[in-house]
């Protein structure tokens, strides 16, 4: 009984022995795959932002010129201070003006003899403009007024209109400042 | 070898064996206690009562009663009292009970000065008189832990519930004294083996035709019941007519006329818009399309406004050497996708690039909250915003969360600037289209499963979920700028003269509170209706 069971167990062993093989093989290899796999690779914020700011890219920027901004673009809002600014943005028209100042941010409003008006805010905070900026706009667009187009100014710079299409307003991020422009 | 084997062999009988026998002894022996109990219950006649020991106002509704009943049980009672401490069958205006998930009754209309109700326990209509004042809920409850769900919607101090269980005995009629009822019922325990003489069983043939003839009138009864289930869900959603319906201008208590009101403020253009849901939906593809429209909008938005510049500002300036998820990089393509779906339809297709883009926006919310929590929240990520898209992308998977976290409470009490309005709007508009166009799919179909039904209900709960946020998300976008800026926001919208902008502000906020109400109530509607029809509200 024995002896003839002797030969089979060495068969047995002959095939157990390589299938063992084969399947510890696999199971090995595939952790080391499943190890590798789930150790998602990372990124920077800045390679991040690269990436994301390609959806930026996409939007139309128009041509449009406006004066007031023109004369704007050139300067560095670091080292002029907001009643520079507001002379600069007057070109040379006359004005009355109030300031006025909050926790977070002064702020200048201005109307000028010909009709328009501009409003400069400094922001105390650097990380507030870009959510204040966002978000206002969109507030905007609740009370009536439509996006009309993005403009090449600075940081960023777009234009809305009223419902009754009257009127244009023109609104410009720049470092700490966020300027309201309405013609 | 050989006595090994043959132990073996008897260590493999004699577990088989113990494997065998041990079930039925347990059988036996449960035979036996139950036989046990009911013995000590015939002899002791108890009766128990669960109540609920006070009235249950209707902002506590639906209110969950739990009753813990003894094994031996033979009949069930449930009644309901008001102030004055009369028992009633029925719970008060628009009232509705259940039974672990059935339905027992329904309030169904109100017309020549008297309620119109239904008991689906005995297929019968009743009025505000009807012959009991109580009803026999034994089939409905099972030994143990019961649960009764009760909706009512009454001013005042509401309805209590009291629930009278009978053990051994069938009772003598505590809540009515009407034993016909008691006489007509068979008890449940007999079997052929009780009956020794020839005339027993004749009893027991006779009875078992009739026992046969009740199951056929039982599955007619349900075919008709199908019907009725089907001919209701095609005429509930979407049809205008309908009082209840949950996205239209009917929604219970929100008319046109009590919008008038708020004429002017941001919310009443938002909900009367030309595009609106509100005014704009007759059907669940309409609502789809126009939730289509309402994300395309806001992905628009998104972008011409500089939120994908302010977040590459706000990434390389002040996280710059922060890590993120290299998978993240997909954003701008999940975007694109999303941006340029032109129909409820292809957006179906896309539930995935839904879920995609959600989770990774919540991704770099996550981050950078958790990097720094108080800086992020200056930058415009509000810890809410990452709930808020963890929601979405849950509530588009098909999972349920908890959107109890995403409360009124936390909007006007901790609202917050938030860079991410526009497209948070966005992502979730795709996710409520999505729903409401499987929504759609269902709803058109000439015949409807039960499981298809199901399904549909799965949808449009989310669509309500989903439009409940949108509203909070409205209101953020009013009140967060306020509430940390309110003399600059003063300024800046006398500036742009937008007058009276404070009192349009209350304004707005009184109107979300009435919005907000009656989704609630749209919600305890959508409720009431699938318990009606015999679904599982928590799915």
């Amino acid at each position: 009984m024995n002896n003839t069971f002797r030969p089979k167990e060495k068969k047995m062993k002959k095939i157990l022995v390589p299938v063992l093989c084969i399947v510890l093989i696999s199971l090995l290899s595939g952790l080391l795959f499943c190890g590798c796999s789930s150790e998602e690779k990372e990124i920077t914020g800045e390679k991040l932002g690269e990436a994301i700011k390609e959806i930026d890219e996409e939007v139309k920027i128009s041509r449009e010129r406006v004066d007031e901004l023109e004369k704007l673009e050139k300067e560095d809002f670091e080292i002029i201070s907001p009643y520079d600014i507001l002379e600069l943005a007057s070109l040379d028209y006359q004005y009355t003006s109030q300031e006025q100042t909050s926790e977070n941010s002064f702020t200048i409003a201005a109307d000028f003899i010909d009709g328009r008006r501009i409003m400069i805010i400094r922001f105390l905070n650097p990380g507030k403009i870009e959510s204040f900026y966002l978000q206002f706009q969109s507030n905007l667009y609740s009370q009536g007024y439509t996006f009309d187009q993005r403009l090449r100014y600075s940081d960023l710079c777009n234009s809305f209109i009223s419902q009754d299409e009257s009127t244009k307003a023109y609104l410009l991020k720049k470092q700490n400042y966020f300027i309201a422009l309405i013609k | 070898m050989g006595i090994k084997k043959k132990l073996y062999t008897s260590l493999i009988i004699l577990i088989f064996s113990i494997v065998l026998l041990f079930p039925a002894n347990l059988i036996f022996a449960s035979d036996a206690s139950a036989n046990d109990a009911l013995l000590i219950a015939q002899e002791s006649e108890e009766i128990e009562y669960f109540d609920t020991e006070r009235l249950i106002p209707y902002n506590e509704c639906p209110y969950t009663f739990i009753i813990d009943v003894k094994d031996n049980f033979t009949r069930v009672e449930i009644q309901h009292y008001g102030e004055d401490g009369n028992r009633n069958k029925f719970g008060g205006w628009k009232a509705w009970l259940s039974v672990n998930g059935s339905p027992i009754y329904k309030w169904q209309s109100f017309t020549g000065g008297e309620s119109r109700w239904y008991d689906y326990t005995d297929n019968s209509y009743y009025d505000d008189n009807p012959p009991n004042n109580y009803t026999d809920i034994t089939d409905y409850i099972n030994a143990g832990e019961n649960t009764i769900e009760f909706y009512h919607y009454t001013e005042g101090a509401g309805s209590g519930i009291i629930v009278t269980v009978y053990y051994g005995d069938t009772g003598n009629g505590y809540s009515t004294g009407d034993e016909g009822t008691y006489q007509e019922e068979i008890p449940a325990e007999e079997t052929s083996e009780d009956y020794t003489t020839e005339e027993d069983y004749s009893t027991l043939l006779q009875e078992e035709k009739e026992s046969s003839a009740r199951q056929e009138e039982t599955a007619a009864v349900g075919a008709e019941d199908e019907e009725k289930l089907i001919f209701n869900f095609k005429s509930m959603f979407i049809n205008p007519d309908n009082p209840g319906y949950v996205l239209g201008r009917e929604i219970p208590g929100l008319t046109e006329e009590n919008l008038k009101k708020y004429q002017g403020t941001i919310l009443y253009k938002k909900l009367l818009g030309p595009a609106d849901y509100i005014t704009g939906s007759t059907s669940w593809e309409d609502v789809a399309r126009l939730a289509v429209i309402e994300s395309k909008v806001h992905y628009n938005y998104a972008q011409n406004l500089g939120y994908f510049k302010s977040l590459y500002n706000i990434l390389s300036v002040f996280y710059i050497v922060q890590s993120f998820r290299e998978s993240l990089q997909d954003i701008p393509k999940q975007f694109n996708t999303l941006k340029s779906v032109n129909s409820a339809k292809d957006l179906v297709k896309n539930k995935d690039t839904i879920i995609g883009l959600s989770s990774n926006l919540t991704g770099i919310y996550d981050e950078l909250i958790g990097t720094d929590r108080e800086g992020a929240a200056n930058l415009g990520f509000p810890e809410l915003d990452s709930k808020v898209m963890f929601v979405v992308g849950a509530v588009t998977s098909g999972g349920w969360s908890v959107l109890g976290d995403i409360s009124k409470g936390l909007f006007i009490e901790n609202a917050q600037y938030s860079i991410n309005y526009e497209v948070k709007k966005a992502v979730l508009n795709s996710s409520l289209a999505y729903h409401a166009q499987k929504a759609h799919e269902l709803a058109i179909k000439e015949k409807i499963s039960s499981a298809e039904i199901n399904e549909f209900f799965f949808h449009t709960r989310r669509v309500v979920t989903l439009k409940q946020l949108d509203m909070l998300l409205n209101i953020e976008d009013s009140i967060s700028l306020w509430q940390e800026n309110k003399d600059l926001m003063t300024n800046i919208l006398n500036f742009f003269k937008i007058i009276d902008a404070e009192a349009a502000l209350e304004a707005d906020l009184q109107l979300y509170d009435e919005i907000l109400y009656n989704y609630g109530q749209a919600e305890n509607f959508l409720r009431s209706v699938m318990s009606d029809l015999g679904l599982q509200w928590q799915y």
